[in-house]
Formats: C-alpha cells, sequence, structure tokens
C-alpha cells in the first residue's frame, strides 16, 4: 500500500496541528518554534507538565507521547500533528491512579515539581521490562528529584509494581 | 521552658504517619506553582546579561531591541532611578551596595546588564540578543586565594580589599597551648556547590487596587515583602508576597532576587501582570552558588592524639556576594561547628568572606555545616593515621558523652542534649558489619578497593538570622482562629517548599487543640494573611514554628475549656478536649463540640460566661529563650535554638580503573529530638543525603581563569536514581529541654555527613597508596589520580 | 530558552525535503527526532530559518536485513532498534542502553545521531567499529560514505550542503565474532567521559581480526589501530591485555574538560578496553 501523495505545504512559521490530548481532539495553529511543553502549558493551560530545564535532562516535562515516554521540553509542538499525548491531568479521570496512590502512600514526593515527570514515565512504560530491584532504578533514571533522595519514590514503585526489595 | 508547650492531650497525629496535605494536588498536576499563573494581560521579561566576569559598562545600546515587534520597553539601570540599593545593617562588612542592574561595573558572567519586557518570553529573548553594551574588561578574580592576595584587583574600588568580612580573635591563648604541644596542620578546601531545586527561581507581579502583588518562590513573605520596600519606593502596606506552590528552595530561594524587584518595578510601571521564570541556563549561573570554602587546621595534639587545642582560619568565596546580603554568614557557621560533638576546650577561629567575580554565593542546605564537618572529621582521621591509634578510639576519646551534657562548646554553643556518643557506636557496629561483608565479597577483585567511613557531628538548628534582611532575629508567629461551625484556620509565617511544613502545621494544630485534623484549614506564606514571620531557613520552622502553634493553641484551649465549663457546668480542670468535644473526663457525654463552643463565642456570644471577652482566637509569637544574636567579648554566641545531632558511615568500593567510587552501604543514625511526622522525617535525610553525596562524588561547579562558568546543567550531576544507594537510617530521640516539645531541627543532618565519611571511606580504601584527602568533589578523575597506573 | 524565529514544513517524501533543503541553502537544517537540535536551538547555538521535518517520510522509517548487514532508516528511533531484534549486529544491541535515557531514545533517531557526530555519542563508535556505510541522498541520487570518511570532527559530517543523510547500514558479522561496549558515564545516561567498542574474531583461540575503537576522547570516534596490532595473532594473555591497552592510551589524542583531563581519558581508555578484551576473550 502506498501512501496516498501529500500535498507540498512550504515552510512556514505558523503551523496547523491537530492531535488527541488525554482523549480529547485539540486542533490549533502554533507559533512553528512553540517548545511542546509551552503549547501544552500556555495554550492548553494543562501546567501540570512542569519545565525544569528545556534541555532534555530533567524529565519533569515527561509526557506520553503515542505510548513512549517523550520529554516535552525538547520537541516542538509542530511535530505532534496526528499524535496522542497524555499529561498528568489525564492519568486518572477518578481519584488517584494506583501508581499516584503508591507515591501518596510512600512519601514519594516532596515539592512535587518532579513528580509528573516521575509519573509520567512510570504509567506509560511496562514494568516487565524493567526487573528486579536495579530495573526500578533503570526506569526512574531519566527523571532527576533534588527533594528525596528517592527512597520515597523507590518505595511508591515498588509498591505499584508490587515488587518487594531485595534483600 | 519545655512545660510552656504542651499538646493539651494525648496526641492523635503528632509522631504518626499522618499523609501530606498537598499530594492530591501534586500528584493529579494541580499544584499551582508561579510559572503556572498567567494572569490577563500578562507580559514577561528576559534578562540581558553580562558575558564577562568583570569589567566597565561603557555603553549600552537598547533601540535595536526596543523595535522589536512585541517588545514593551528595555530597560537598564539607569532607568531605575527611584530604586535604592540594598542596605547593609551589618557595620562590621564592607558593603557591596547591592543593585538589581549593573551600575557601571559587572563582576560576575551572568551578573544583570538590561532586562526586556515584551509581550511573551520567546520575543522577550529575541530582543535581548539585539541589546549591544560595551564593556572594559577588567582583570577577574576568580579564586579565594587570589583574593587575598595583597594586590588582587578589587571588584569593589572603595573597598580597601576584597575581604567583605574579617575577623580575626585574639588567638593568644590557644597559640601558647600550640606553641607547647606536638602541632598538625591541615587544609581542606570544599568545591562550590549550588542547590538546584527543581523548579527554577519565578516571580510575578501585579498591581491590584494600587497595591504590589507579587507571586514568587521566596521563602519568606514578610522578610521579602520588608525588602522590597526597602528597595522600591512603596510603602510595606501596600506590598503583598504571595508563595504558591514552590518546587523546592534548600536555602536558594532565601533571597531577593534582582529580578523580583524588576518585575515588581515594571508591573508597577506598566500596570500590567509581569511574569519572570528563570530558565535553567540562567540558573546556573544567576542563582546562589554555595559552600567554596577554605579552612585552615592547626591543632596540638596529645601523645595519644587527642586535640587539645585548635586555631583555625575559615575563608569563603563569595563570588561577587551582589545578591545575599549575608552571603558570609555560612562562614560563621563553619566556625561555630569547628569543635564538632567532641570536648575540645580551646578553639579560635578567624573567618574571612572574600568578593572573587563568580556567581554571587548565597545559601544552601548545610549552610556552613557541611565544610567544617569535612575538614574536622577527615582531620581527625589524619591524627589517628599520623599517630598511629586507631581512628575509632581516638573519637571515643574526645566524643561528649550523656555526662557531659549540657556542655557548652569552645564557640559558645550550648549542647543541651544529645546522643553523640550513642549514635556513633550504632553507626561504627553496623558500618563495620557491612565493611567485613564487603571487603569479603571483593576479595578476589583485582580491580576493586573498599573502605569505610565515619562522621560524627552536631548541627545547630533554628538559627537567629541574618540572611535575607540582614538583621538578627529569629520568632516565628502564629493565629489560630476557630470558626462559628468548629472549623480552624491556622495561619503561620512559616513556609513550604515542599518539607510539607502544611501537614506539620495542621499536625500540630489539631493535637494542641484536640480536633480532628481535617477540620484544620493552614494558611501559609501570604503576607497578607498570616502574622509576621520569618518563613524557611536553618531547620527552624517545627521547632520555632511549632513553639508559636503550641502557644496560640494553648491560649485558645484555655478559653475554650473557659466556655466549656460553663456551658456543662464542670470544673475547667476536669475537662478533656478530644476529636473535637469537650467533656469531664472519664464521661464521654455529656458533651459540647467545638461548634458549639466557638458559636457561643462569636455569634452567640450571650451565652458566654459573664465578662469573657467574645471570639476564639489568638495570635502568638515565640522567640527561643537561650537564642543569642550577638557574641561575647569572646565571640562566643550560642546562635540557635536547638542542637541535632547525626553519625553517618559510608561503606564504597573503589574501582581502580576509572577511580569511580560506589557506595555500598550508607548508614546514619540521627537524632533531631521528638519526631512529628516519620516519614517526614525520614524524606528529609534521604534528601539531605543525595544532595551531601551530590557535592562529594558529582557536583561542581567551575570557572576558567577568565571567570567563565564552565559547568552547564549538563554537567552539574545531580545524582539520579541510580547513582543514589540505600540509606539505612537509625532513629535516636534526645529530646532538648529547651524547645517545645524537645523537637529538633530535621533539615540538614542528611547532608553535612557525606563528604567526611566519603572521604574518609576513601583514605581507608586507598591507604596502601597514602592519597592526600583534603578537598571535594571525589570525582572519578581526581580519585584516579590517587591511584598509580601498574603494570602487573 | 526559546527557539529562535524559523519556519517549519514537515514533508511527506524525501524529494520534497530535499527540494526544500535546495531552495533554502545552509539556512535550513534536517529535524529528525530533535533530541539534540532542539537543546540547541533552546541554546540558541543552532540558528536555521527553516527546519525540515523528515519524521514524516515513510522511506526513512524502514529496518531491514539484507544481505550486506541491517539496513536502517535515518528516522527509525533508537527505541525501535532497542526493542526490535538486529540479529547478527550484537553490537548495536549493546551500545542501545547508553543511549540517554528511555525518554530520549523514544524520540531520538539512528540517524540524527549518526549525522549529529557527536564525539561522545555511542551510535558513530559503533559505525566505525562495525565499517557502517551511510547513504547520503541529494537531489542528485544516492552517494555510499563509509564511516571512516563520514565524521568529520566534532558536530561535523562530511554530508554535502542540500544532502540528507538517509540510511545507514551496519554489516552483520558471523555468530563467532565477539563484541563488547563499554563506556564510563558521570551518571546513568550521561554522555560517556570515555568508551570503546570492540569486535573480534578467533581462531583457536587467537585473535584474527579486531576492530577497536574508543570514543569521546577526540574530535570523533577513533579506530585503535595500534591496540588493534597489539592483539593481532595473540591469546588475549594478561601480556597482551597490557600491551593493547597501553598501546590504545598512548595512540590516542584526548580533548580536556571538567570531567576529565587527557591523561585521566588515557587511563579510562587503557581500563576499559583491558575490560572489553577481557569480556571477549574466549
Amino acid at each position: 500500500m502506498t501512501a496516498p501523495k501529500a500535498r507540498r505545504v512550504e515552510p512556514s512559521v505558523e503551523v496547523p496541528i491537530s492531535l488527541t490530548v488525554n482523549g480529547e481532539a485539540v486542533e490549533a495553529m502554533v507559533p512553528a518554534r512553540q517548545l511542546l511543553a509551552d503549547f501544552l502549558r500556555e495554550e492548553l493551560r494543562l501546567t501540570g507538565t512542569h519545565v525544569g530545564c528545556e534541555q532534555g535532562i530533567c524529565g519533569a516535562c515527561t509526557i506520553n507521547l503515542d505510548g513512549e515516554p517523550v520529554r516535552s521540553c525538547i520537541m516542538l509542538a509542530a511535530q505532534v500533528d496526528g499524535s496522542a499525548i497524555t499529561t498528568v491531568e489525564g492519568l486518572s479521570s477518578e481519584g488517584l491512579s494506583p501508581l499516584q496512590q503508591a507515591f501518596k502512600d510512600n512519601h514519594g514526593l516532596q515539592c512535587g515539581f518532579c513528580t509528573p515527570g516521575f509519573l509520567m514515565t512510570l504509567s506509560t512504560i511496562d514494568p516487565e521490562e524493567y526487573p528486579g530491584e536495579e530495573g526500578i532504578r533503570e526506569a526512574i533514571s531519566g527523571n532527576l528529584c533534588r527533594c528525596t533522595g528517592y527512597g520515597g519514590i523507590l518505595q511508591a514503585v515498588r509498591t505499584a509494581w508490587d515488587r518487594p526489595q531485595d534483600g | 521552658m519545655a512545660d510552656t508547650f504542651e499538646l493539651g492531650g494525648r496526641p492523635v497525629y503528632t509522631g504518626a504517619h499522618v499523609t501530606r496535605r498537598q499530594d492530591d494536588a501534586l500528584l493529579s498536576g494541580q499544584g499551582t506553582y508561579v510559572a503556572d499563573l498567567r494572569p490577563g494581560g500578562m507580559a514577561e521579561m528576559a534578562v540581558v546579561r553580562s558575558p564577562i566576569a568583570h569589567g566597565r559598562i561603557t555603553a549600552i545600546r537598547t533601540a535595536a531591541a526596543a523595535a522589536v515587534d512585541g517588545v514593551i520597553e528595555v530597560i537598564t539601570a539607569a532607568d531605575l532611578t527611584d530604586v535604592a540599593p540594598y542596605p547593609n545593617f551589618a557595620a562590621y562588612t564592607q558593603t557591596p551596595g547591592t543593585f538589581p542592574l549593573a551600575q557601571d561595573k559587572v563582576r560576575y558572567a551572568g551578573s544583570p546588564v538590561a532586562v526586556v519586557l515584551a509581550e511573551n518570553r520567546y520575543i522577550a529573548e529575541d530582543a535581548a540578543e539585539l541589546v549591544e553594551v560595551d564593556y572594559t574588561e577588567l582583570p577577574a578574580v576568580t579564586s579565594l586565594e587570589a583574593a587575598l592576595e595583597p594586590d588582587s584587583p578589587r571588584l569593589f574600588e572603595d573597598w580597601t580589599n576584597n575581604r567583605l568580612l574579617d575577623l580575626q580573635p585574639d588567638d593568644s591563648e590557644v597559640a601558647a597551648i600550640l606553641a607547647g604541644n606536638r602541632v598538625l596542620r591541615r587544609r581542606y578546601k570544599m568545591g562550590r556547590h549550588t542547590a538546584m531545586p527543581m523548579e527554577t527561581r519565578a516571580a510575578l507581579a501585579e498591581v491590584h487596587n494600587g497595591r504590589l502583588h507579587l507571586w514568587c518562590t521566596n521563602q519568606h513573605a514578610h522578610i521579602a515583602r520588608t525588602t522590597l520596600s526597602y528597595v522600591l519606593p512603596l510603602a510595606e502596606r501596600d506590598i503583598r508576597v504571595v508563595i504558591p506552590y514552590v518546587g523546592g528552595g534548600f536555602g536558594l530561594k532565601q533571597h531577593l532576587y534582582p529580578e523580583d524587584v524588576l518585575v515588581s518595578w515594571l508591573a508597577l510601571r506598566h500596570r500590567r501582570p509581569v511574569r519572570f521564570v528563570e530558565d535553567r541556563a540562567e540558573h546556573m549561573i544567576a542563582a546562589a552558588h554555595a559552600r567554596d570554602h577554605m579552612i585552615d587546621i592547626e591543632a596540638a595534639i596529645a601523645d595519644d592524639g587527642r586535640i587539645l587545642a585548635m586555631r583555625v582560619q575559615v575563608v569563603q568565596d563569595l563570588g561577587s556576594a551582589e545578591i545575599f546580603p549575608g552571603a558570609w554568614c555560612p562562614a560563621l557557621t563553619t566556625a561555630a561547628h569547628m569543635t564538632g560533638p567532641y570536648d575540645i576546650r580551646d578553639c579560635v577561629v578567624s573567618v574571612a568572606a572574600v568578593t572573587t567575580n563568580k556567581t554571587p554565593g548565597g545559601s544552601y542546605r548545610g549552610f556552613g555545616v557541611p565544610e567544617a564537618v569535612f575538614a574536622l572529621e577527615r582531620f581527625i582521621d589524619e591524627i589517628a593515621a599520623e599517630v598511629g591509634v586507631d581512628r575509632l578510639d581516638l573519637r571515643r576519646s574526645m566524643l561528649l558523652q550523656p555526662a557531659d551534657l549540657p556542655y557548652t562548646t569552645a564557640s559558645g554553643a550550648l549542647l543541651d542534649s544529645g546522643s553523640f556518643a550513642e549514635s556513633f557506636e550504632r553507626v561504627v557496629e553496623m558500618g563495620e558489619d557491612a565493611y567485613r561483608q564487603a571487603g569479603a565479597h571483593y576479595r578476589s577483585d583485582p580491580d576493586s578497593r573498599v573502605g569505610v567511613g565515619y562522621a560524627v557531628l552536631f548541627e545547630g538548628v533554628s538559627p537567629t538570622h541574618h540572611g535575607a534582611s540582614a538583621h538578627w532575629m529569629g520568632h516565628e508567629s502564629c493565629t489560630i482562629e476557630v470558626q462559628p461551625d468548629g472549623g480552624v484556620r491556622v495561619a503561620s509565617g512559616v513556609t513550604d517548599q515542599g518539607q510539607g511544613t502544611t501537614t506539620f502545621v495542621a499536625t500540630l494544630t489539631a493535637d494542641a487543640l484536640g480536633v480532628p485534623i481535617e477540620t484544620v484549614r493552614v494558611e501559609l506564606a501570604d503576607s497578607d494573611a498570616t502574622p509576621y514571620g520569618l518563613g524557611a531557613f536553618g531547620s527552624r520552622q517545627a521547632v520555632i514554628g511549632g513553639g508559636a502553634i503550641l502557644l496560640a493553641a494553648a491560649d485558645v484551649r484555655g478559653k475554650v475549656k473557659k466556655i466549656a465549663a460553663h456551658m456543662l457546668e464542670a470544673p475547667e480542670d476536669d475537662l478533656v478536649i478530644e476529636a473535637g468535644r469537650v467533656h469531664v473526663a472519664g464521661s464521654p457525654v455529656p458533651a459540647v463540640t467545638m461548634a458549639e463552643i466557638a458559636t457561643t463565642a462569636v455569634i452567640r456570644t450571650i451565652d458566654l460566661p459573664p465578662g469573657m471577652e467574645p471570639g476564639l482566637e489568638a495570635t502568638a509569637r515565640y522567640e527561643p529563650e537561650l537564642m543569642e544574636h550577638t557574641p561575647d567579648e569572646k565571640g562566643r554566641i550560642n546562635a540557635n535554638a536547638a542542637y541535632a545531632n547525626a553519625a553517618h558511615a559510608a561503606v564504597i568500593r573503589v574501582d581502580l580503573g576509572t577511580g569511580e567510587i560506589e557506595i555500598l552501604d550508607y548508614i546514619l543514625a540521627h537524632d533531631c529530638g521528638r519526631v512529628i511526622n516519620p516519614p517526614i522525617v525520614d524524606g528529609q535525610i534521604w534528601g539531605g543525603i543525595a544532595q551531601g553525596l551530590g557535592g562529594t562524588l558529582y557536583e561542581d561547579l567551575c570557572f576558567n581563569d577568565l571567570g567563565q562558568p564552565q559547568t552547564a546543567f549538563m554537567d552539574y550531576l545531580v545524582p539520579s536514581a541510580v547513582e543514589m544507594p540505600d540509606v539505612v537510617i537509625e532513629h535516636f530521640e534526645s529530646p532538648s529541654p529547651n524547645t517545645p516539645l524537645g523537637m529538633k531541627g530535621v533539615g540538614e543532618g542528611g547532608t553535612v555527613g557525606p563528604a567526611a565519611a566519603i572521604g574518609n571511606a576513601l583514605a581507608q580504601a586507598l591507604a596502601e597508596f597514602s592519597p592526600q584527602i583534603h578537598e571535594t568533589p571525589l570525582s572519578p578523575a581526581v580519585v584516579r589520580a590517587m591511584i598509580p597506573d601498574q603494570r602487573t | 530558552m526559546k527557539p529562535p524565529p524559523f519556519a517549519y514544513c514537515r514533508p511527506h517524501s524525501l524529494d520534497e525535503a530535499l527540494e526544500f533543503l535546495a531552495e533554502h541553502g545552509d539556512e535550513a537544517r534536517p529535524l529528525a527526532g530533535g533530541q539534540s537540535l532542539v537543546p540547541m536551538l533552546n541554546h540558541r547555538l543552532a540558528r536555521p530559518t527553516v527546519l525540515v521535518d523528515i519524521g514524516a517520510i515513510g522511506d526513512l522509517q524502514r529496518m531491514d536485513r539484507n544481505e550486506s548487514g541491517w539496513r536502517i532508516g535515518a528516522t527509525v528511533t533508537q527505541r525501535r532498534v532497542e526493542r526490535e531484534s538486529t540479529e547478527g549486529c550484537d553490537l548495536l544491541r549493546l551500545a542501545m542502553p547508553f543511549i540517554g535515557h528511555r525518554q530520549i531514545r523514544a524520540r531520538g533517531t539512528v540517524g540524527g545521531s549518526i549525522a549529529h557526530a557527536d564525539p561522545a555519542a555511542e551510535l558513530p563508535a559503533v559505525a566505525l567499529t562495525l565499517d557502517a556505510t551511510m547513504v547520503a541522498a541529494g537531489l542528485d541520487g544516492q552517494r555510499e560514505i563509509p564511516a571512516a570518511e563520514f565524521f568529520a570532527g566534532p558536530y561535523m559530517n562530511s554530508l554535502e550542503e542540500g544532502e540528507i543523510l538517509s540510511h545507514v547500514t551496519f554489516p552483520t558479522v558471523p555468530p563467532t565474532t565477539r563484541c563488547s561496549f563499554r563506556e564510563f558515564a558521570r551518571r546513568k545516561g550521561d554522555f560517556a567521559v570515555a568508551g570503546v567498542a570492540a569486535t573480534v574474531d578467533f581462531e583457536d583461540g587467537s585473535v584474527t581480526a579486531a576492530s577497536l575503537t574508543a570514543f569521546a576522547v577526540g574530535s570523533n570516534p577513533v579506530r585503535l589501530t595500534g591496540a588493534e596490532a597489539a592483539v593481532a595473532g595473540r591469546h588475549l594473555d594478561e601480556a597482551a591485555l597490557i600491551d593493547s591497552a597501553e598501546a590504545a592510551a598512548a595512540e590516542i589524542e584526548p580533548w580536556d574538560d571538567i570531567h576529565g583531563s587527557p591523561q585521566y581519558r588515557r587511563q579510562l581508555v587503557a581500563a576499559l578496553l583491558r575490560r572489553a578484551l577481557q569480556e571477549v576473550a574466549p
């Protein structure tokens, strides 16, 4: 099957996009240079996606893009045309999800700034791919937390993934 | 003293795992941080920063930037004609004359020179690139050693040298002891760190009904208000400071920053909301740096290694000192902790704080204590090696024992309680065991060496404050109001950067009033809604804020009982309050509810006891009696309300090929007196250790010879979960007889020990190579250089 | 940290993308996963006026095996390579987990990483070790560039203006070839301070062929020809390990940064190579 030949669209400083965000269809005209994180925060007012570094290091801006955890601070809004996005606001329609509850029960957050990034990484990946205690640490290595020293976060993930601590 | 502060009944929440108040919001992305605010008509600010470390500004051209579509205004220092420089109330220091934008001179790369106000941040950044600034470069002073040189270029030309602070106490008594004994000398240095909260700084200013409203990330709502009134042409009553959710502070957000003043000034001028959200690149160079100390110790040593007397010189590199009026206070704190929890009667410390052409120094968790602990604890291990005694026995011979307490240290700190020896023995027992196991595990690995190191320490908590306001004080405030429906509003000057302060305030209030915690509403960090308080610093909020809560609650409780006694026709002394009801002890009915009592007090005063004043609320302030604000004639001062203690043990493996240190076990015994919320205490300890480990192994802010910052965010290695070891925490509780409920602060004990414990472990692991371990960070490259290349 | 202004397009065919690049000359840049380019835009270290997003071009998203190896389209994500089998190309599989973090690999592409030519990046080192072939597409057709000629300095490649790296072919190796990928980074997922990639063939315990590469120690990944010579024909005994490690340390010309001096990087390469060879030794 060959894709239908798309019409040539010239480079432009404003780009139309249509996508799904937390299950709802969104259509917007975005500045070509607008970062995806800024689009979510400033245009859609989904401010749970936090911006901590704008260089793809801290992970606070992590979202679920078509089933993968990605950093929304180093993507352009223009790039997500046709995609489906989940942000922290879309994690649970009622109350807290089991993962969120595990964070609450295990003191897995302090200031809460990094927390949406952790939640979005963890809710997007498959725990089976990250076996054992080492796997938990690997799974969250792309998200930095400055408050907790990770103790409560690790315990929260062990709880959420029903994985007793080694040793 | 402690009797004054009672919970009033059997605690329900205090000491229990009370889940945190903000978590539901934070976990669902509903916590509102400053950067999440977006009032209509908002403009955004970008700062033009100096690319050079030291130079004179000869011209600034803003026309091209101002002409960019969407730019509202471009301003420089010359426009700020109604702004006053930051006052200096410390007569014994030289004055940096801090101003929001550079006037004539820049003194660090990153210094704010001009500001672009535009319709959004994208446009503001576009225009900021077009501001042209001409500089005449001056030679840069880039190290504290260079700053101490008599012919060093001066940052502030009207100063006599680069020493903002220079205290040289009389050392004749110690000199005499040194002269008659074996003397050991060492120099220790700690690298330059920064708190690196995951949320950068942010501020949003608006004008409402002629008043300035500033939403910001500052750790003190009221001090920020007061200091704004110093520099802006506004009366304090015309300023409201609100601190919404904050993404971590750790001291870095203690200071009123230039951008806080600038958004306020621009909002007043343009009568529209102005937001500044610092980006991470700016944060690296324009948010306060910390540590960067050099400590010289000379000690008279007895034959068995005991320290008979110490002469210490502490030098702190302040950077340009242009942000934080109390930037030099960490050096004083270092001085106050130089003897550790040891019986060292004679110790004299001179302190110098010098300016260099680097990012201004400020506050960061630990605040001078990690430096002191690293120096002293390494020094003790070095004495042991030099004299040939066991390092643990040497500590035992000097550690304060229970019988020694209360003990006043050479610096004047009153150690009224603590588990110094006991906590030390516990970590030694566990540490030696872990070390044996590690040794057995790696015995046959030729590329590995293992070691264990210890650090034992006390840390002053709840200090007198100079910091952001440049005055000295140490109090905290609380208002408790019971409303007619029986619900409680508690407002306090403490603030929450994520530590759980809000939950703590609710916990103590609920127990002190005997009401369900769900009925307590907490209001913090709004200068219009809370009584004047000092906010977050120095692990003080539980102790001092808690004291104020207990005092206010005692007032309210007294009145509740009086009204209830009247309503129940029972003697006041027979009454108990629990779960929001008051009844006679031993018989739950009849009872009156808090709602009935408050209704009577506020809107049905006809039923009040004759002569009783209406209302059911109280405001209290607590300032610890024994906390001192000025030193005595010998420089001694008890600058803290309490002293927590801890002992650390680190078991490490060193990779001889790469120089990497792997933490195999980290054990910490901690004593912060009475614990209010165990998970919050553990969280503080884990987080503190992570920052301490980070500064020891990973984090360092480097500058080259021109004063150019070399450490970008990707190079400032905040540890991830993979780098963070598991931590075993042992709890000790030695309540202070002098603080409310015997509480001591917990915020910093984890941070101050890792450098010393890991440094000592490394010395043991690499003993065969006689490594020189006198500085942090102990990066792989630094460690590898201690290991000879071997051809076996 | 916001990108400077630019125009953006997202063509659906390679020809169209090449036309846009040709029309806008050196003002234009192709955008693949953006995991290096967007941070550079945010820092305003890159200032293209036109971004040609090649992420919607189906031809560049193919990943298949042919007689010469795995032919991987430029915009195949690192995550996909990590998840899907690349049988016969163990070195590629071994290197994948070292590339940034999961979130980076989800967007980061094989072609983007190689074209970016970061001296500390993993994929260029793998390409060099395996003698991969880069396929450059231009309006005049395709040309092949061997890995050894592709990297032209730090962050520089040998694509001509207007060309796009369309595919990379990583040769497969026989199952008897042994490989190792070792990297020393300060934190999990950070760029390497130094790294080593190795493929070695043995016969009766002796080395018949070795391809050894060091990266993050100079302008580009570099083949350790001295170290390769040091192990040629030998059993990988202690003496051979030492000789090759010393040869490697001597032949590289490492750079200096806050994470390590040239001397330290020599020590690291020696240690990593030694461990890599220990790992592959039969």
